[in-house]
């Protein structure tokens, strides 16, 4: 999508509540810092660099600084802000859903006897 | 089919080894085996005892029944308490039973499970399932509010429709997916589970969760050929 069509619009109208939500559940800092080295520069009219870190974003991968140019664009440009908003949610719900799934309490109990056989 | 190229390799060096209860070789060096006095139970469960779910899940995932998921979870779980004094404390838990999850599924279980089905790689989109519901909204008279795509998809998407989506997806693809939205784990240790490059972690989400979207839509019984291929043609 040309990022034209949208940079007219200087305010984010909606609100990135998403973002910090949830922040800060893995130490992952380290581990992305040196991703995007090639790219000198973010440029934040540019839907595609934003694209580019989607899952990173939703996991949590990228750090501080990279996180902060991702929002930037977000808060510019509301169709990529509503697709991450869906991602994100989208996550979330098979997250949130798929936790419903456990162990049979019968190989629980199994298991325990088995640790702790004679 | 078996795919032998699968990039997963057994892990360490050589051939695996024939007997049955062979150690997961990243846990433990010829040197390094299991100890004469076994761990304490107590200790062993207090660590582990929190991630038995997740394990089950993953072994559902991996196996795609629930008999042969029961027995990967007693093989991974015995295993681990076997290599107990392997586990650092402090490092992640979930993320170490994992990984010997994987090695005894690839040992041991890979063989007779479920392959995934055939899917196109072909014209994978970004925000499929985000493109559908607009697309759907606007074809047909509004039955929702696309200010809130989201919506629908927490009110439609169960955990049979989630799970059957993710059986879907080729092996290498469902287990990053999984590990990455449904368990928490960071890229570096889905990188040490599967034992593959960070970069590879990163290539199969990309595409594995667009491959996820699609499987998700056909579930939630949309249809759409071109897509999803059955491997028959």
């Amino acid at each position: 999508m040309a990022m034209t069509e949208f940079a007219i619009q200087t305010r984010p109208v909606t609100v990135l509540n998403f973002d910090t939500s949830m922040a800060n559940d893995k130490d992952n800092e380290a581990i992305s810092s040196h991703l995007y080295e090639e790219a000198e520069t973010f440029d934040y009219y540019s839907c595609e660099e934003a694209v580019k870190r989607l899952n990173d974003y939703l996991d949590h991968e990228l750090n501080a600084d990279e996180r902060a140019d991702v929002v930037k664009h977000l808060k510019i440009c509301k169709p990529c802000l509503e697709r991450f908003n869906f991602e994100q949610s989208l996550v979330i719900t098979i997250k949130t859903k798929v936790k419903n799934l456990c162990a049979p309490p019968e190989l629980k109990s199994r298991l325990s006897s088995l640790l702790h056989r004679p | 089919m078996i795919d032998e190229s699968n990039e997963i390799e057994p892990l360490g060096s050589g051939n695996p080894p024939e007997d049955a209860d062979r150690i997961p070789t990243e846990l433990a060096s010829s040197e390094d085996e299991a100890p004469a006095k076994p761990a304490d139970p107590a200790v062993f469960e207090a660590e582990m005892n929190p991630h038995l779910d997740s394990l089950y899940r993953n072994a559902m995932r991996l196996t795609g029944n629930s008999n042969d998921a029961e027995d990967l979870v007693q093989d991974t779980y015995l295993r681990a308490y076997r290599f107990f004094h392997q586990y650092q404390p402090g490092t992640n838990a979930k993320a170490w039973l994992f990984r010997i999850m994987n090695t005894v599924f690839l040992n041991d279980y890979r063989k007779k499970s479920r392959q995934g089905d055939q899917l196109s790689y072909d014209e994978l989109e970004d925000f499929y399932l985000y493109n559908k519901l607009s697309e759907e909204a606007l074809s047909k008279e509004q039955s929702y509010n696309m200010a809130n795509p989201e919506d629908v998809i927490v009110e439609r998407l169960g955990i049979e429709e989630i799970e059957d989506a993710i059986r879907k997806l080729p092996g290498e693809f469902r287990e990053t997916v999984a590990l990455a939205t449904m368990e928490d784990l960071s890229y570096q240790e889905i990188s040490d589970v599967l034992h593959i490059p960070i970069g590879t972690v990163r290539s199969r989400l990309s595409r594995g969760r667009k491959l996820l979207q699609r499987a998700l839509w056909q579930v939630l019984g949309k249809t759409d050929p071109d897509a999803l291929g059955n491997g028959d043609d």
